[in-house]
């Protein structure tokens, strides 16, 4: 257990722990500057993968009819509705669990900057100890650096981002931000349990991290809140604004990335699976619905 | 993210439970799940430490042969015996900055009674026998000070008691106190330049400060007192100071150890000694030698006169943060390792001693003829000396 904590150490809270010193007497000796542009940092070496994640995500929509197709026409054989999916995802070249990339690399982020705020930023003596151990001796910073200003101007006066906000508004910036994240990234429900399994999470997850940041030091709550900040702003970008504004029509994250046409039509009208759930294909639910989801498909895109 | 995760899920495992129209139940316990999941990941990761976490840092001060007073983290004044284990009595100081409760410096004794500042900005008066064991009952407050007492207070001859604080968020200008010991009122105040967490030391009408801005301070005490003698600007925060013989030795976050004039502050040492990390512990003199501990895991052995170094340092293996004491012929330190280690001052020799179970931030304090006490950061007193292979746990003894 020693040697797993020694690795994080070495690994994540020490590079970060001396990113933000190093940031920190780079912007003017402000904490919250120095975890502003560590958050940038961090976006900035996680763009490729984020833009994987986006396009993986783009594709995964475009394959929601098809998909909805392969649902209805194996509706009473799970498992084989599941073989067909997975292999409609290979034969396009996308995973399902490829978008769960920078959510995992994400994980590790939050833990090492609580763990840098927690032992460095806590103008204790025992964090000026730890501190004294932890950062790189080739770094042209070192103890003059203290005592840390972890204080950024707030409507209570100040806001000390080594504890948690006394005042719930940095809970709400996270929460709202968090929703805001959500929704601008939804894509349009394809089903009712669909939309409310979204609805659920809509709210839940904002809950959720709303109430990690009353608790939790301001300062990682405004790197919270600074990351959902940059993901909304690029979400916004590449794919429209349409999803935060009401009464606007819901686009789908990056519908213009139009993925490769999966072979699935294909096999299914040609029988290579007769039968299966007994379904008369020629009159199917799964052709009806595929005429009906593409209409408004098209629609949407010759009104773009 | 939570889109992702559940669209992911789905494909995976999520797919059986909606398409097998189990509804909305199912469709909630796995939402739930899924949440859970993520909140457990966030608080193993978070939350397994808390964000203020003081050690023992206040040296034991014996206030009578078998009997100690110890400050400790949780700002509890605690008197027991060394000899028996047993607490005699305790009471608790209250919360200062970021709730935290705790005691930093060493207690004074005088007068039978206890002195000790509170991370609560309280400067505290007890009678040790007016304690109960195990008591939750509050300390008596003596003087209230305008920030957290961080370092011990000091008394000088003539009965005044001399305490730095951190100062207030707003001016962060830690300020000296001049205290009448016999009815706590303010004779005269300090204002640093920054945070004081030194204890202060007085020598010869005047009083040193060390502040985390770096600055170490020279305050008249008898005629002018309350006003700056002289004053040394070092790169970072000043450390422990010892003075000696009319040089206030004093190490700082810069990497160095200064050797200045007591009553000018003009540096009696061509340079300042320099090493590879800070010097946080007040450093020992032994006749000619200056032995000064460092945060780079060193005991540097210096001429105290010149600054030279006279031997090779001993390396410890780990960064000391504690004080050393002299315990009989040996000195003894401890280091972030949880080892003791015994110095010969003649030859500059260590050698590793027992381990303790958790290290040691406190100053070491000599006990009997040839053993030392350590404050080891679990919150309970060790004995140990050369000669002795293991620490022995005396105070408080495991229930």
């Amino acid at each position: 257990m020693e040697v797993v904590g020694d690795i994080f150490i070495f690994l994540l809270l020490q590079p970060m722990l001396n990113g933000l010193v190093m940031l920190y007497s780079l912007l003017f000796d402000s904490m919250a500057l120095a975890i502003i542009a560590l958050t940038v940092v961090v976006r900035v070496a996680f763009y490729p993968l984020t833009i994987k994640q986006l396009q993986s995500s783009a594709k995964m929509q475009a394959l929601q009819p098809q998909m909805q197709e392969i649902r209805n026409r194996y509706k009473n054989n799970p498992q084989l509705q599941q073989r067909e999916t997975m292999k409609m995802y290979r034969e396009a070249g996308v995973s399902p669990l490829g978008c769960l990339g920078p959510m995992v690399v994400q994980f590790p982020i939050w833990i090492g900057l609580y763990w840098a705020i927690i032992k460095g930023l806590g103008n204790l003596p025992g964090s000026f100890v730890y501190l004294s151990q932890r950062l790189y001796s080739w770094l042209p910073v070192g103890g003059e650096v203290l005592p840390l200003n972890t204080e950024m101007p707030w409507i209570i006066g100040t806001l000390d981002l080594s504890a948690p906000d006394p005042t719930p508004l940095m809970p709400l910036l996270v929460a709202a931000s968090t929703w805001a994240q959500q929704r601008i990234m939804q894509p349009p429900a394809m089903t009712d349990q669909q939309r409310q399994q979204q609805q659920i999470m809509l709210f839940l997850f904002p809950i959720m991290l709303g109430f990690l940041a009353f608790t939790f030091p301001s300062g990682l709550a405004l790197y919270w809140f600074v990351s959902n900040f940059i993901t909304i702003g690029m979400q916004g970008f590449m794919s429209g604004w349409g999803n935060l504004i009401p009464g606007r029509p819901r686009v789908a994250a990056n519908a213009t990335a139009a993925p490769p046409t999966p072979q699935v039509e294909t096999r299914s009208n040609d029988g290579s699976e007769p039968g299966m759930d007994g379904e008369d294909r020629r009159g199917s639910d799964s052709a009806r619905t595929r005429r009906t989801r593409t209409r408004p498909r098209r629609r949407r895109r010759s009104r773009r | 993210m939570a889109r992702c995760a559940a669209r992911s899920w789905r494909h995976g495992g999520w797919l059986d439970a909606i398409r097998s129209g189990k509804g909305a139940t199912t469709l909630f316990r796995k939402t739930f799940l899924l949440i859970a999941v993520f909140a457990l990941l966030v608080a193993v990761g978070c939350t397994a430490g808390s964000l203020y976490d003081p050690k023992p840092w206040a040296a034991p001060v014996f206030i009578a042969d078998e009997t100690i007073v110890i400050g400790t983290d949780t700002g509890h004044i605690v008197v027991g015996n060394i000899v028996t284990g047993q607490e005699l009595g305790r009471c608790e100081t209250g919360e200062g900055r970021n709730s935290i409760r705790a005691i930093f410096g060493a207690p004074l004794l005088h007068d039978g009674r206890i002195y000790a500042g509170g991370f609560d900005g309280v400067l505290y008066a007890i009678d040790p026998d007016s304690l109960l064991p195990e008591s939750e009952a509050e300390c008596i407050p003596f003087f209230e000070a305008d920030s957290a007492i961080v370092g011990g207070p000091t008394l000088t001859p003539d009965g005044v008691l001399l305490v730095g604080t951190e100062g207030t968020t707003d001016t962060e200008r830690g300020t000296l106190y001049a205290i009448d010991i016999n009815n706590a009122s303010t004779m005269w105040t300090f204002e640093a330049d920054s945070q004081i967490w030194s204890t202060p030391v007085i020598g010869d009408g005047l009083v040193y400060i060390g502040t985390l801005g770096g600055t170490l301070h020279a305050v008249h005490m008898g005629e002018n007192p309350g006003t700056e003698a002289w004053r040394h600007q070092a790169e970072a925060g000043i450390g422990g100071m010892t003075l000696h013989e009319g040089v206030l030795y004093a190490g700082a976050f810069d990497d160095n150890l200064y050797a200045l004039d007591a009553v000018t502050g003009v540096p009696r040492w061509p340079t300042p000694f320099t090493a590879d990390n800070w010097f946080w512990a007040a450093p020992l003199i032994i006749d000619d030698r200056l032995f000064a501990p460092s945060l780079d895991h060193s005991l540097y052995i210096l001429d105290k006169d010149t600054g030279a170094q006279v031997m090779d340092p001993v390396m410890t293996g780990g960064a000391i943060q504690s004080n050393p004491a002299l315990t009989g012929s040996h000195i003894s330190i401890a280091n972030e390792e949880k080892e003791t280690w015994w110095i010969d001052p003649e030859t500059g020799q260590g050698i590793v001693g027992g381990k303790l179970p958790d290290p040691v931030y406190a100053p070491i304090v000599s006990f009997g003829e040839s053993d030392a006490l350590f404050f080891a950061q679990d919150g309970a007193i060790y004995r140990a000396s050369p000669s002795l292979r293991q620490p022995v746990r005396v105070f408080p003894l495991e229930s």
